[in-house]
């Protein structure tokens, strides 16, 4: 699932670590779910969306969900 | 978060108490071994030795592994920030997903081997055999036991 996180890390100048420790997961997990190679839980979805203070939409690109 | 660590923070302690003991029973058990307080006597000689030779082994990585559990763990109650990072590592669902995926994978390897295992050991040995076809049975037992308790677990009935 494609997403913004890497973008919004970036403008708040965290690294891939840092995210990971605040909302409570591993680096590795955070870099997975960059890439689209795992796609986060609704609750971790929902933990990374309230970090950056936005809304799980804003965060997560539902397009290709809507497709099917 | 700070109570997760808080509970974390005990967990870790039962741990490093419990890693710790076995290291010390195992160290304890090998000095007794290599002491030769527990010999293995068979009519074969080789045999012995190599089974003497492999449980020592067994016994060295065991205490091996448990002395480096009991290094993590004292290591995780140096401080919040290293306890967090041992908390995050064990609860991260990603390494919980791999690990449902591994386990559902190897379980149909390991019984697929078991059985080609027990098609082999047929044509030698009537208790290889009876042996290893129990182990497949009580295997696929247990999948299927754990089945119907996690089809359980995951039912909501109205």
């Amino acid at each position: 699932m494609k997403n913004r996180i890497k973008e919004l890390r970036r403008a708040h100048k965290l690294s891939q670590s840092e995210l990971a420790d605040a909302v409570g997961t591993t680096r590795q997990t955070i870099t997975s779910i960059e890439v689209g190679k795992y796609t986060a839980s609704l609750p971790l979805a929902y933990k990374i969306a309230r970090y950056f203070g936005l809304t799980i939409e804003e965060v997560f690109d539902f397009s290709e969900i809507e497709e099917e | 978060m700070d109570t997760k660590l808080e509970k974390m923070r005990g967990e870790i302690r039962r741990r490093v108490g419990f890693a710790g003991g076995l290291a010390i029973c195992l160290a304890l058990l090998l000095i007794a071994v290599a002491a030769g307080a527990v010999p293995v006597r068979l009519d074969n000689p080789a045999v012995s030795e190599f089974i003497s030779g492999f449980r020592f082994g067994v016994l060295m990585a065991l205490c091996l592994y448990f002395l480096w559990r009991t290094a993590v763990y004292l290591r995780a109650l140096r401080g919040d920030g290293a306890l967090r990072r041992v908390y995050n590592r064990e609860h991260d669902e990603r390494a919980g997903y791999i690990q449902q995926q591994v386990g559902r994978s190897s379980l149909v390897i390991n019984s697929a081997l078991l059985l080609t295992a027990a098609v082999v050991a047929g044509s030698l040995s009537a208790p290889v055999f009876f042996t290893l076809l129990a182990v497949t049975a009580a295997q696929g037992m247990i999948k299927l036991v754990l089945c119907v308790y996690y089809s359980r677990t995951f039912t909501a009935e109205d």
